[in-house]
């Protein structure tokens, strides 16, 4: 039997199988946009990254996975106020989606029951730029295996999923203009990666051979495969906050000997954490994983690895810094929304005080001018508001001051965003370049 | 600043006591303010052969009376650290040899300790004069992590500020990066090191002109500019061994200035410092010494 933290099972010829246990999470991407309509409509999505027990594939990459929507969840009070207050008479409702199925290497679709614990939207994966600053040519080894890992980690995502998690911009641009209108569909995004945890035993087959013993050490700079056990907030998880990171990809010495198995365990802390503030200073964070528990193990060995890549949305702008300092950066396009509404404005108040007469013929002026309130309007409630404007002057500039005030205020002025890790988050972490004593178990 | 914390600043502060109750009349303990200085003229080269005439203190734009001052080679305890962070890696075996290399150019009485920082701060070498100690010990080959640079200098300000023994403080940074991972901030950090009388001198290795690099040297230079130490930035790693012999050479040869301050009074306002020097024959002469302190 072969299983990761759970029991396994034995076939009826006796022979030991291979189980994915309890809790381990599945990371699917959606494979097609979809207008969500009903509890119980199917989807269906591919799994983002091979699933590993101990030192063997379980399941591979790119696998078919079934699933259905679960339940529609209200908003909540505020996201339904916010989004009044923005014209959208329509707010997103919750969407809880579960797996039910999974086609394994075999053709076989095997049944899974998983809770989908997290999500990440257009997940593009943040890797540290080359770090070393001294480009003598020195520790070429690994600075190669660097640049290799590098590579690797960018390579997956322009793999046949990646093409998946990144809708076209017409595609975004298309659902940004649905999405203004007062009522609107709501959408499954494709490529959207879900986190659907196991929450029974997943028997996948026989396991063929034993599972071979953990012999040797990890390479210094090696770069670990593994999932975020804790979730971190850069306003909740202060310094010294305990970190967990779990091992997701078995890793093999040069000669092929298990050095580090899936399953094993890394322990560490938050060592800073700054919280975003005002103006639009973006949180940061910050931290270093020093021991690691290896499955069966019964104390934990030193380690020290950092942050080397992390999968995240490309709508939360995370970055890293070349030593696993995870930033937040600030999209300069922020400025395009409070710039077009204070032209906007600008140009409903001096059409106002240009209606009066016509400067030719001194005739009263009562045609539509290009910078007539509605336009304002757009930017404080919508395409309501700018209904509104057309009708009336006033409530148009009305909305057109507001739109400023909460563009200017919610690009410019207003608190800048946290970096959030969810738990389940893959990662990979690189070794410092010291030796590792492995405690065989 | 409220006590003498160098053994020539005690001498004069005795005597003058002595003095008062040799006369019977009364009893008064002189108040001194110790600099550390590095003469050098116009074309940067250091200038270590001028007299105590050639000195003027002022504190606040006031002239000051020089109580103190002394040319010689004086003992100095030096915290040295070494920047251990991630992007380290590759430079940490030619900056362990360069910091050994700063110690055996130092002066034999004089006593060093190794911090490394990354994501945290390590005392590793505690107070030694003893270089087998410090060539042990010295070497580390776990480069990972960020730079909390600033905590790093909060930590050895404390331990250097509390265990030496020297007459003179010092400290010698080695960083390639900006701080991105610490609680304490520069200016704490400076007005730290100009109360505990402790001068800090930096290399950075920073390679290019990106905004990050220009401001890594920005706070480099103001750390030590206004702590009275020196800042360099090799443009190669090959450099640091030649720029840190040179810095060791420049302690050696720093004057030792102390002056018992007119405004005597402890209110916690921050005493502006300047020191000019002149002498026949030189000119452009600059004096590096810490910019101020705080009266507390």
């Amino acid at each position: 039997m072969l299983a990761t933290g759970g029991r396994g099972a034995e076939a009826a010829d006796g022979e030991p199988d291979v189980v994915v246990a309890t809790g381990r999470p599945l990371h699917v991407l959606l494979d097609r946009r979809t207008a969500v309509k009903r509890v119980g409509q199917p989807i269906t999505g591919t799994l983002a990254d091979a699933v590993f027990v101990y030192d063997r594939l379980a399941i591979p990459k790119g696998a078919r996975v079934n699933g259905h929507v679960e339940r529609l969840d209200p908003p909540s009070r505020r996201a339904r106020a916010q989004a009044l207050v923005g014209g959208d008479f329509s707010p997103h409702r919750r969407i809880v989606l579960a797996f039910d199925s999974v086609v394994l290497a075999d053709g076989r679709e095997a049944p899974v029951a998983t809770v989908v614990r997290a999500a990440i939207a257009r997940p593009i994966r943040q890797v540290t730029p080359a770090a070393g600053g001294g480009g003598d040519g020195e520790h070429g080894a690994i600075r190669a295996r660097v640049d290799a890992a590098a590579a690797e980690a960018k390579a997956r995502v322009h793999e046949a999923v990646g093409a998946m998690r990144q809708p076209g911009r017409l595609q975004r641009l298309k659902a940004t203009a649905i999405n203004l209108l007062p009522y609107h569909p709501q959408f499954l995004d494709a490529g959207t990666m879900y986190a659907a945890e196991l929450v029974s035993p997943l028997d996948v087959g026989a396991a063929g051979d034993a599972a071979r013993p953990i012999a040797g050490t990890p390479a210094p700079g090696t770069v670990l495969s593994a999932r975020l056990v804790t979730p971190l907030d850069s306003s909740k998880t202060p310094r010294g906050t305990p970190v967990e990171a779990i091992v997701t990809e078995p890793v093999m010495s040069s000669d092929g000997q298990l050095v580090v198995p899936e399953g094993t365990r890394l322990i560490g802390e938050v060592t800073f954490a700054k919280t975003a503030r005002h103006l639009h200073r973006n949180g940061a964070l910050r931290f270093l994983f020093e021991r690691v528990e290896f499955p069966e193990a019964s104390t934990p060995a030193p380690l020290l690895a950092s942050v080397y890549s992390v999968e995240s949305s490309a709508d939360d702008h995370i970055a890293l810094d070349d030593e696993g300092g995870a930033s937040v950066t600030n999209s300069k396009t922020r400025f395009i929304a409070p710039a077009l509404a204070v032209i906007a404005l600008r140009a409903a108040t001096r059409s106002e005080q240009d209606a009066d007469f016509n400067d030719v013929t001194g005739a009263p002026e009562t045609g539509t001018h290009v910078g007539n309130p509605g336009v304002g309007a757009f930017f404080g409630f919508g395409l309501v508001g700018t209904a509104l404007g057309q009708v009336a002057r006033p409530v148009g500039l009305g909305f057109a001051v507001f739109g400023v005030g909460r563009t200017v205020y919610r690009n410019l002025l207003g608190k800048g965003r946290e970096v959030v890790f969810q738990a389940d988050t893959p990662l990979q972490l690189q070794l410092a370049p010291a030796p590792v004593t492995n405690p065989v178990p | 600043m409220n006590r003498v914390a160098a053994p020539v600043a005690l001498v004069v502060a005795s005597a003058v006591a002595l003095a008062a109750q040799q006369a019977g009349t009364f009893r008064a303990v002189t108040r001194l303010v110790l600099l550390q200085a590095t003469v050098v003229d116009g074309r940067g080269a250091a200038v270590t052969d001028l007299d105590r005439t050639a000195f003027t203190v002022y504190e606040n734009r006031k002239r000051q009376p020089i109580e103190v001052f002394r040319r010689e080679d004086v003992p100095v305890s030096i915290g040295l650290l070494i920047d251990n962070s991630g992007s380290m890696r590759t430079l940490r075996p030619k900056v362990e040899a360069a910091a050994l290399a700063f110690a055996r150019a130092s002066n034999p009485m004089d006593e060093l300790c190794v911090v490394n920082f990354a994501d945290k701060v390590d005392l590793d070498v505690p107070f030694t004069s003893d270089l087998t100690v410090l060539e042990r010990r010295i070497a580390r080959v776990d480069s990972i992590g960020g730079t909390a640079l600033w905590d790093a200098l909060d930590t050895a300000q404390s331990y250097v500020g509390d265990h030496a023994t020297r007459p003179r403080k010092a400290l010698l940074v080695i960083t390639d990066g900006n701080d991105n991972a610490s609680v304490a901030r520069l200016t704490s950090v400076v007005r730290q090191a100009q109360h505990r009388e402790i001068v800090v001198h930096a290399v950075g290795l920073f390679g290019g002109d990106t905004a990050k690099t220009v401001h890594g040297r920005r706070d480099l230079e103001q750390l030590t500019r206004d702590t009275g130490g020196n800042a360099y930035f090799p443009v190669a790693t090959d450099q640091i061994g030649t720029v840190v012999v040179d810095l060791a050479r420049q302690i050696r040869n720093q004057y030792v200035i102390a002056y018992a301050p007119l405004n005597t009074a402890l209110d916690g306002t921050y005493r502006a410092i300047q020191v000019t020097a002149a002498s026949p024959g030189k000119d452009h002469l600059e004096v590096r010494t810490r910019r101020g302190y705080l009266a507390n």
